[in-house]
């Protein structure tokens, strides 16, 4: 504008436009404030998940149906998991493919899981063998029970038990105890070697 | 200037021709396209009978002893609704039943094992099935009523192939499961038959393929299993509690293992 | 004549609404080509008076026009988006966004609704063109250098609008809730996952819950029709206003930075006013590119359809859509954070920071070899990366699995779907034997072909004392049972092993084919 307002110190009333300004930048301190409050609520509704109402609790039948050690690992298609009898008991092998949740097929004659969309492949016993997964099958909790219901063997988790320990001993024993896997509980496999 | 208005007409006209062709041919296809929407309805149900339908119904719909009755044959497709007091249509009935399933019989043959005669199939049952599938199931049965009624002839299936086993440790097992279960006590030590007892069962596995027509060994021999009256051979007693409780596992290995007996 | 044009007649006031303040004298002068009948120009005020106008440039220089400069790429994009707009409009009137319905609703668009498969393949194939189209356009603008200086932040809203032609792309294909939908998606949704920090919570936003359901499909959805298109909408806005409004179209570099005669200057800055003479040929390339399109989706191109969703089953030869076929293609490398999240997003943000990375201020070709190599460097990369995430590349079958899979695959028609109904003879055929001479051309090729696979198989060993068979059996009234049969014998094992793969064809399954070509 003029050059002679550069010159000239013209003494505003600084109180005046001091608070008029200090009072803008409260207004926007607020606001901002404001925003980032209804933001975090609306956050709160957008990132909710109705409750499943899906079952959690799987018995699989008699222990004498579980495929032998060894042996091929049986499905189990409506829990989309894997039973299979590990060297530390029976185990059940979560089918979502650890990689990014193919599900899983068995591969006969390679005696091993493979995942169709990346390639990424698995023992019988869920141990990692060969491609882009980051870690072995996941576990889910499995309790074995007598016919009453008195639990027999189960999996501990937190004191890493990741199958159920179960001693065949007598053959009627074993017909009557039924396995139960719960896909609410699950351990994460091992990282991948 | 000029060009780009006569190349813009000749594009309009272009598609003028294009749409009234598009519309033209539209009648056609739609046609085609519910013939094909059938068709693909009525594969889908073939596959899905196979895997769930084929173990109590038969292969071909022809009924499995006692344990399922037949769906392709002209009672069924001209009787049965009478039969049951149903008023609406066959595609319905079908579908009904499949869905819900059967709590008791309405025939005395087929009892079933006193649990439940016929499982229901709808997801909203606890079934395995969507709604799309059901009605897949109930086109391809329905698909059965021109050779049920003889209006068109099938040719002759092919004699079937001696399947191949593919798991010793699974025929093991059921020759193990056969003396446990007690089956020696009337088709005798290694299956050999005892006089007026029980029919010996050597090359079972060959012979069961003859026995009823359509009817594949393996079938012929589970449903023997389970329901010993189904097929009984002259002069052998009715077979008393032959199916001894056996589960889904222990019945392939037994009869993985009569398959195979020489 | 009067300077100031008043509109005067009655035929001139009327004229005036519709054709945005131009007088009827004024328009028909317009397509006789002749110039404007009054000063100011009024063709120039039509650009103030209409909404529709006032975005558009009022003109532009003659060689910014020319078609070897922008090959209309942006316009052709813009189009493309259009058409999404209002078949996908059109559609919704029939979709049912919920896992019991949507599957259903797309049968009945394809076989039961009048022109509704046109509609269908119209709206795939004009997304499909809109990412090659858009990718394009993208390449165009980084080789003429029209990125720089001024035009820095119009090729950072450019970066966004791919990323929303992505995204839109991507949301749209769980929509069908078919195998390919559900699994890709569940594939794309568990890369989010892998996020470091956010992506557990990004995953739940996408899905609405754990895994992909009727909250994932309704969220998809919202995306898709809503969110998207409005995003989309916003930047295309931004973008284009810099573009016909603040900067102009870029001259040809040659043009900028060439040393031309006076006269080819003067020619080449010509002023030519959009109304008539752009505007009219934008309308031919739209015609024209309408043309193409519905011809393609009518005599060509059939949008695909798998089998119905099925959460408890992962099919093979799962794929992710054919431009995201590099992301895939890099997850088979290694760890998924950082090839699936890590690298796509560098990737990006890379793009965005080109012009402010490029400190070369020449735009022409020759003087820019670094720019260009890098482009060139790129997109050959992202194509070799795409072969890497086709299906068939790193992941292996078992050699029987594999023939089955080829002749009759679980997803998709395959050599013996394709077979007509009655070239079928039943009975069984071995392949080591002679063809009976009543056995039809077609169905012997396809013997011939499942022959070569097996042999492949024998001669490389993977299938030791291969035998190969195929049972075609009537099961009923038009529908038969092919059954695809292999047994072999590894050396040592006592029993030989055998696999069945059976397939149900009717009599009808392709009769549109036959309706179209009777």
């Amino acid at each position: 504008m003029l050059a002679s307002m550069n010159n000239t110190e013209i003494s505003t009333p600084l109180r005046g436009v001091a608070r008029r300004e200090l009072l803008a930048w409260m207004w926007l301190l607020a606001a901002t404030a404001t925003a980032a409050k209804a933001t975090h609520l609306t956050y709160g509704f957008v990132r909710a998940s109705r409750a499943a109402q899906q079952t959690t609790s799987f018995d699989v039948g008699a222990m004498a149906d579980l495929p032998a050690p060894g042996a091929a690992p049986r499905s189990v298609p409506e829990g989309r998991f894997w039973l299979a009898q590990t060297e530390e008991g029976v185990a059940a092998l979560d089918g979502v493919c650890t990689h990014l949740d193919c599900l899983l097929g068995w591969d006969e004659q390679a005696h091993a899981f493979a995942c169709p969309c990346h390639g990424s492949r698995f023992d019988a016993d869920g141990r990692y063998v060969a491609g882009p997964a980051p870690r072995d099958m996941d576990r889910f909790a499995v309790a074995v029970v007598a016919a009453e219901g008195e639990p027999v063997a189960s999996t501990d988790f937190a004191a890493g038990k990741l199958a159920a320990p179960v001693n065949l001993d007598s053959e009627d024993a074993a017909a009557n105890l039924h396995v139960v896997v719960d896909i609410s509980q699950e351990a994460l496999g091992a990282p991948a070697a | 200037m000029s060009r780009t208005l006569i190349l813009g007409t000749l594009v309009t006209l272009a598609l003028i021709l294009l749409l009234s062709e598009v519309g033209r041919r539209e009648e056609t296809r739609l046609a085609a396209a519910t013939r094909l929407d059938q068709a693909r309805r009525i594969e889908q149900g073939a596959a899905l009978y196979a895997q769930n339908c084929r173990t109590c119904h038969g292969v071909n719909g022809e009924g499995l002893g006692a344990l399922g009755p037949p769906l392709h044959d002209a009672h069924f497709f001209t009787g049965r609704l009478q039969e049951v007091g149903w008023s609406g249509a066959l595609h319905d009935y079908v579908v009904a039943t499949i869905a819900a399933g059967r709590v008791t019989a309405t025939r005395p043959l087929y009892a079933g094992d006193g649990v439940v005669v016929m499982p229901p199939w709808a997801r909203a049952n606890g079934g395995p099935l969507r709604t799309d599938q059901i009605e897949a199931l109930a086109a391809f049965v329905l698909n059965w009523e021109a050779t049920a009624l003889g209006e068109v002839v099938l040719s002759p299936l092919p004699t079937p192939t001696p399947p191949v086993i593919n798991d010793s440790a699974q025929v093991a097992r059921g020759r193990q499961l056969f003396t446990e279960a007690g089956c020696t006590t009337c088709h005798g030590e290694d299956a050999a038959g005892v006089e007026a007892a029980g029919p010996s069962l050597l090359g079972i596995g060959a012979a069961a393929s003859d026995r009823v027509p359509g009817v594949a060994a393996a079938e012929y021999l589970r449903a023997s299993v389970l329901t010993p009256a189904a097929w009984v051979v002259a002069g052998y007693a009715q077979p008393g509690a032959c199916a001894a409780v056996v589960s889904d596992a222990q019945l392939a290995d037994l009869v993985a293992y009569l398959l195979t007996v020489q | 004549m009067s300077g100031e044009t008043t509109s005067d007649d009655r035929a001139g006031r009327e004229a005036h609404g519709i054709f945005a303040g131009l007088s009827w004298r004024e328009v028909r002068a317009l397509l006789r080509g002749d110039p404007p009948t009054a000063r100011p120009n009024p063709r120039y005020r039509a650009h103030v008076n209409s909404f529709l106008l006032h975005i558009r440039p009022r003109y532009y220089p003659a060689a910014a026009t020319r078609l070897t400069h922008t090959w209309f790429l942006g316009l052709l994009a813009v189009f493309l988006f259009v058409v999404e707009l209002v078949t996908g409009v059109l559609l919704m009137i029939f979709y049912a966004p919920t896992p019991e319905q949507a599957y259903g609703s797309l049968l009945a668009i394809a076989y039961h609704i009048p022109f509704g498969a046109l509609l269908r393949d119209v709206h795939r194939l004009a997304a499909e063109a809109m990412v090659v189209v858009v990718v394009l356009h993208m390449a165009r603008v980084f080789v003429t250098g029209s990125y720089k200086g001024p035009r820095a932040f119009t090729w950072l809203t450019g970066v966004l609008l791919l990323l929303v032609t992505l995204l839109l792309s991507f949301s749209g294909y769980l929509l069908p809730w078919d195998q390919l939908a559900y699994w890709a998606v569940t594939i794309g949704t568990s890369m989010a996952q892998a996020a470091p920090l956010i992506g557990p919570e990004l995953n739940l936003l996408l899905r609405g819950a754990a895994e992909i359901g009727a909250d994932g499909l309704l969220r998809f959805y919202l995306l898709h029709v809503l969110l998207l298109p409005l995003a989309g909408i916003l930047l295309l806005a931004v973008h284009y206003y810099r573009v016909a409004r603040q900067h102009g179209i870029s001259l040809p570099a040659a043009v900028e930075e060439g040393n031309l005669t006076p006269a080819a200057r003067q020619a080449a800055t010509q002023k030519i006013d959009f109304l008539p003479t752009l505007f009219l040929r934008e309308l031919v390339v739209i015609s024209a590119a309408l043309l193409a399109l519905l011809a393609a989706a009518f005599y060509f191109f059939e949008a695909p359809l798998e089998q119905h969703a099925d959460p408890f089953h992962t099919p093979l030869n799962t794929q992710a859509p054919w431009f995201f076929l590099w992301v895939q293609g890099l997850l088979k490398l290694g760890d998924k954070t950082l090839m699936g999240v890590i690298v796509p997003v560098l990737v990006f943000l890379l793009l965005a920071a080109v012009p402010y990375l490029d400190r070369n201020p020449a735009r022409r070709w020759q003087r820019r070899p670094l720019a260009l190599t890098l482009g060139l460097t790129l997109m050959i990369g992202v194509g070799i990366l795409s072969y890497m995430g086709t299906a068939s590349y790193g992941i292996t079958l078992p050699p029987a699995v594999g023939i089955g899979e080829t002749l009759a695959p679980e997803e998709g028609e395959g050599a013996l779907r394709r077979l007509p109904y009655a070239a079928l003879t039943p009975g069984s055929h071995a392949l080591d034997q002679p063809f009976p001479p009543t056995t039809s051309p077609a169905l012997q090729s396809a013997l011939t072909t499942y022959a070569g696979l097996v042999e492949a198989a024998v001669t490389a060993g993977e299938l030791p004392q291969g035998q190969a068979f195929l049972d075609i059996v009537e099961r009923q009234a038009d529908l038969k049972a092919v059954t695809l049969r292999i047994q072999w014998q590894p050396p040592g094992a006592a029993t030989p092993l055998a696999y069945t793969r059976t397939i149900y064809l009717h009599r009808e399954r392709n009769a549109d084919a036959t309706a179209q070509n009777p």
